[in-house]
């Protein structure tokens, strides 16, 4: 990871903060609303492997935090994405020519997220009936792993773009 | 070996952080450090939602003109550029003339109820992810807002402001699990609470008076705070759908459909003054079925002979 990776990293994970809201949010489509920022933590977790998973589901969890309109418990998104993250750097990451694994792992990831989230809102005093519940966790799996489609490609598109693979990278990636 | 300790330590590092934010939100109960966090945060991003939401509309403009382009595609050749510049300008003036009678709703409960109020658009939707139910506004402390402020669309309320940073503002809507609005049943004095639980189209209506009559139907407005904070009186929120009630219980719930569409808002207002005078029922929609209607008695200045 050179520092232009990073300045990928951080602008790529706030881009999708700032259009989750705005423009997923708005496309009210039928389930869950697809989560772009959990995708994009996920591909850079397979690109990267865990170390970046981690920093990236950190920076994701941060901003979902403080960014308008969350009004949660601030830390608590970043805790668990930066963990997703690092799980999945650990059991998705490193090399591999194989195009359905970002994808499965995407849906996963997301579902994983989806569920720590309503476990936390029902702590709140939220009324969330099993059927809803199913539904949302479903389609919330297919969004993800269909946004990953598209995201997927740019993020390793991003990753040879910007610089040789360095051998620590390589090391790290084992 | 050298790298596996260095990635303990990055997660070690990261989760340390976020325990302490935690902490720190937890310690200081929303004010202080975090506060100061939010507010900048907003104040950063706030500007690229901004931006985000115009792109937005201008794709899904896009998209509507595209579709149209489609289906002028069947009819005949000469006539396609020119259906084309026509059905996107149709698109447009769709839009507009919505928003305008979204407006011009608003404009008419504000002006009967007597509330100064501050128009606003939506500019991000809390995703419903986690099941909380807040939504950024357009306007804030530099328009005159501040937090607990009632925020009402054309149809009724919509919720009220829990932050201002100075050119947003955070509202949680009535769905909100967080939500607890005092509330009576239109043209009763019966009161009680509405209070959100994560569903947008479907709140909890608490009543104090167990014996009190409620049927479905009934429509609830609120009753209002004092000082018009966080919610002015008289504002309509929703009709009972179902009345729920055991015997033994000290309370009576009924379950409300909410007036205003919560999943699909984008004009609402700010209510910066309540009204001096507390408008009662006059704001709830005409009833749905019309009264037997009563002889008109017409006033003649010169009264014939016939009429006697």
């Amino acid at each position: 990871m050179n520092i232009y990776k990073y300045v990928a990293l951080i602008s790529t994970i706030f881009l999708a903060v700032v259009f989750q809201p705005t423009f997923f949010a708005r496309l009210s489509l039928p389930g869950a609303t697809p989560d772009l920022v959990i995708v994009m933590v996920c591909c850079w977790a397979v690109t990267k492997g865990p170390e970046v998973g981690a920093i990236a589901g950190f920076l994701a969890g941060f901003l979902i935090d403080v960014a308008p309109p969350g009004a949660h418990l601030m830390g608590v998104a970043s805790i668990i994405l930066a963990l997703i993250g690092y799980a999945i750097g650990i059991v998705g990451g490193g090399p591999s020519r194989s195009f359905t694994r970002p994808l499965v792992i995407s849906g996963v990831g997301a579902t994983t997220f989806f569920l720590f989230r309503t476990i936390s809102g029902v702590f709140v005093g939220n009324d969330i009936s099993l059927y809803n519940f199913s539904i949302n966790f479903l389609t919330q799996g297919i969004y993800a792993a269909a946004l990953a489609v598209f995201v997927y490609p740019g993020i390793t598109f991003l990753d040879k773009k910007l610089g040789p693979v360095s051998r620590s990278d390589e090391l790290r990636m084992q | 070996m050298r790298d596996s300790t260095r990635l303990r330590t990055v997660l070690a590092v990261l989760l340390l952080i976020s325990l302490t934010l935690v902490a720190l939100e937890l310690r200081s109960s929303g004010a202080g450090f975090t506060k100061s966090i939010r507010t900048i945060s907003f104040n950063i991003i706030s500007p690229f939602q901004k931006s985000a939401r115009s792109f937005t509309d201008s794709v899904q403009n896009f998209g509507s003109t595209w579709r149209e382009i489609r289906t002028a595609r069947e009819k005949v050749k000469d006539l396609e550029t020119e259906n084309l510049d026509l059905k996107e300008k149709l698109a447009n003036t769709d839009e507009n003339r919505r928003r305008a009678a979204e407006l011009d709703a608003l404009l008419k409960i504000a002006g009967l109820g007597t509330y100064e109020i501050v128009p606003a658009r939506v500019i991000a939707i809390g995703a419903g992810q986690d099941y909380s139910w807040t939504v950024s506004i357009d306007v804030g402390s530099k328009d005159g807002i501040t937090a607990d402020m009632s925020v009402i669309s054309g149809s009724g309320l919509v919720g009220r402001t829990i932050s201002v940073a100075e050119s947003t503002t955070l509202v949680a809507l009535l769905a909100d699990p967080s939500s607890k609005v005092g509330a009576r049943i239109g043209g009763k004095s019966e009161l009680g609470f509405i209070s959100g639980n994560g569903l947008p189209g479907e709140l909890e209506f608490e009543i104090f008076d167990p014996l009190a009559e409620i049927k479905e139907g009934d429509r609830i407005v609120t009753w209002g705070s004092e000082g018009g904070s966080p919610f002015v009186s008289g504002v309509p929120i929703g009709e009972v759908i179902s009345v729920k009630s055991a015997p033994g219980l000290l309370t009576k719930t009924a379950k409300v459909k909410p007036y205003v569409k919560l999943s699909t808002l984008d004009l609402v207002s700010v209510v910066v003054e309540a009204p001096r005078i507390d408008p009662r029922d006059s704001l709830l929609p005409p009833m749905p079925f019309t009264p037997t209607p009563t002889p008109a008695i017409t006033v003649s200045p010169t009264p014939s002979p016939s009429q006697n």
